[in-house]
């Protein structure tokens, strides 16, 4: 193979590379949900159909399958309007987001402040709804609640979700780690995999579903966390340390912290000496038996 | 998804599905615009000529 033969190949790698990294998206995006699913009931009918009229040769079939086929495509944007919806907000939303605005990345409640109060919520078994914006905005659900632009504090919390208070009902939006509203109104999932879930539930995943927005539940039935993202919903066992650090990094993932160089130099020597402490007790105990065994 | 994701880490079986389905449509659809009677005309094709002649 010459220079030139590589050079003239050019085009249609790059032309492949792009492709490849579309389809790849949509793969990556369809993978488990009710979409992909969706989308691979289509595309095996339509394999099927067009093997069957070509092993024939039913040039009439064939003509009428591809027609179908043109059909399809126009009414797909019906049939994945919500998809649809979501990803045009998104690829909008990382055009004009201010997620990483200063607001945001300063607000004093950390992640970790954040589960705090979610356990306690959860140990009460005080039903909770909170829905964390990210990129793209959820103003258009704010509208529906009651303004609030509060600091966060487990009292608010409380306040907020105990069953007689008028603000119980509906969800929370939190945007730049306060909370912008209380008692919205969110979008519910008729998803088939939550017949045997609550309102609350269905409400975060809807959400999900419509926007890139993290949705975290508490049920007052069983006092379990659930994480709603991508419209899926991740339900997490108990109040126990596992489910703790997983849902950390949920909140984390919603909540993006800017540290000071200060702070960030005082982690990292936090780092090191525990892992210099790690690798001390290790070398100083090595026939040293963990307790209980 | 990040762009580095799709040439670098996990998920080799779903890349490797995505980059066969990739080549296969675009000789595919290559294939076709090269039959197409516009494509004819432009290179100077059978149609062209038919209707210069």
């Amino acid at each position: 193979m010459t220079w030139q033969d590589v050079v003239a190949m050019a085009p249609d790698i790059v032309q492949i590379a792009i492709l490849y990294l579309a389809i790849y998206a949509i793969l990556k995006a369809a993978r488990g949900s009710r979409f992909g699913q969706a989308l691979m009931g289509i595309a095996i009918l339509f394999a099927l159909l067009i093997a069957f009229t070509q092993l024939f040769d039913f040039k009439v079939l064939s003509a009428i399958v591809r027609w179908l086929l043109i059909y399809l495509a126009m009414s797909s944007v019906v049939i994945f309007q919500p998809e649809i919806r979501r990803v045009l907000a998104t690829i909008g939303s990382l055009l004009f987001s201010d997620r990483h605005s200063a607001a945001s990345l300063n607000s004093r409640t950390t992640p970790e402040q954040m589960v705090a109060i979610l356990f306690k919520l959860a140990k009460s078994k005080t039903g909770a709804l909170i829905a964390f914006e990210r990129g793209i905005s959820l103003r258009g659900y704010e509208t529906t609640g009651v303004a609030l632009d509060a600091l966060v504090s487990p009292e608010l919390f409380f306040a907020i979700f105990t069953e007689p208070m008028p603000l119980h009902d509906g969800g929370v939006v939190m945007r730049h780690g306060r909370i912008a509203s209380a008692h919205c109104l969110f979008p519910v999932s008729s998803m088939s995999d939550l017949s045997a879930s609550g309102m609350r539930h269905r409400a975060a995943v809807g959400l999900s579903e419509e926007t890139d927005a993290l949705v975290l539940v508490v049920s007052e039935e069983t006092g379990r966390i659930s994480v709603a993202h991508n419209g899926k919903l991740i339900r997490y066992p108990g109040t126990d340390e596992t489910s703790r650090t997983a849902i950390l990094r949920w909140v984390r993932k919603a909540m993006p912290q800017q540290k000071t160089a200060v702070e960030t130099v005082a982690d990292w020597l936090k780092r090191r000496r525990e892992k210099t402490m790690r690798l001390f007790n290790k070398s100083s105990s090595p026939a040293e038996e963990e307790p209980g065994k | 998804m990040k762009p580095i994701s799709a040439f670098s880490g996990k998920n080799w079986g779903l890349k490797l599905l995505a980059l066969v389905l990739a080549i296969v449509i675009y000789y595919a659809m290559r294939d076709t615009l090269r039959d197409s009677p516009q494509s004819l005309i432009i290179r100077g094709g059978p149609a062209d000529a038919a209707t210069t002649r």
